[in-house]
């Protein structure tokens, strides 16, 4: 059951990484020359409505509950933004760093499968591997808080009205930041089991 | 290392080599190289009594020390 399982991730992570890529290389670059003739760019922003008004009633069909409002509801802003030498920039970076990141993963795992195709997963290389993802991981999520604080700051300037009615959302990564930390413990148990297995070849 | 290893000692007593030990013993020439050569950790229990019962020895004579 478990080399099966180990089978098809390998055959989906292999997917990802002979498809993906010149998949995410072509999109890419359709995307940044139809902005570029374009001339502006739809930026998402995540953001919580505050207040919703103007709703329409909704009864409840039993006793027990009762319709009372929307409050905080998860929302995405989408803003045109003229592209300017900065926007491009700033756009370029952070996908690039973000690709870099993702890829670093996908490589790294692929890497990992393969030694456990090979029959030697207790390997020093895979102690760094699990260290890498660890990390590019914790920087994903990193980058992707940078980019919330920076739309927090940056925007309400320009957009007077929107604080009163949105709140724009500030990315913690809780649960990417749990996923490295696991990730990170599961490297220094590997890197336990490779001196445990070194030591013990290294009795005849 | 404190320990050393007599085991050249005890196959010349046996006039037997390397490769005739490792194939009765049970163990590859690689490592039975390693340990005639003290560059091995440790030695199993099961090792040294197989090594033992070919060379009909004792642990003793394959195994010493030296006082750094």
């Amino acid at each position: 059951m478990n080399r099966l399982f180990i089978k098809i991730l390998k055959f989906v992570v292999n997917a990802a990484w002979y498809i993906f890529i010149p998949l995410m290389g072509i999109v890419s670059v359709v995307i940044a020359v139809k902005i570029w003739q374009m001339g502006y760019l739809i930026w998402d922003i995540p953001v919580y409505i505050k207040q919703v008004n103007n709703l329409p009633a909704i009864q409840s069909s039993g006793a027990s509950f009762q319709y009372l409002g929307l409050n905080n509801a998860a929302a995405v802003l989408k803003v045109k933004v003229k592209l300017t030498p900065l926007l491009v920039a700033n756009v370029v970076i952070f996908f690039s760093a973000s690709m870099f990141l993702l890829f670093g993963i996908l490589h790294q795992l692929r890497k990992i499968l393969n030694s456990l195709k090979a029959n030697t997963p207790f390997a020093f290389e895979n102690v760094r591997r699990l260290r890498l993802i660890s990390l590019f991981v914790f920087m994903m999520t990193v980058l992707q808080f940078i980019d919330s604080v920076r739309n927090y700051f940056l925007l309400p300037p320009d957009f007077p009205g929107l604080a009163d009615v949105y709140r724009i959302q500030i990315y913690w990564g809780f649960q990417p930041i749990i996923i490295s930390i696991v990730v990170f413990v599961l490297s220094e148990i590997f890197r336990q089991g490779y001196h445990l297995k070194t030591d013990n070849e290294s009795f005849v | 290392m404190a320990i050393i290893i007599n085991l050249d000692v005890e196959m010349a007593k046996n006039k037997m080599s390397l490769t005739e030990l490792a194939t009765r013993v049970g163990i590859s020439m690689t490592n039975l190289s390693l340990l005639k050569t003290g560059k091995v950790k440790g030695i199993r229990f099961e090792t040294l009594e197989a090594i033992c019962r070919v060379l009909n020895c004792k642990p003793g004579d394959i195994l010493d020390i030296t006082a750094e």
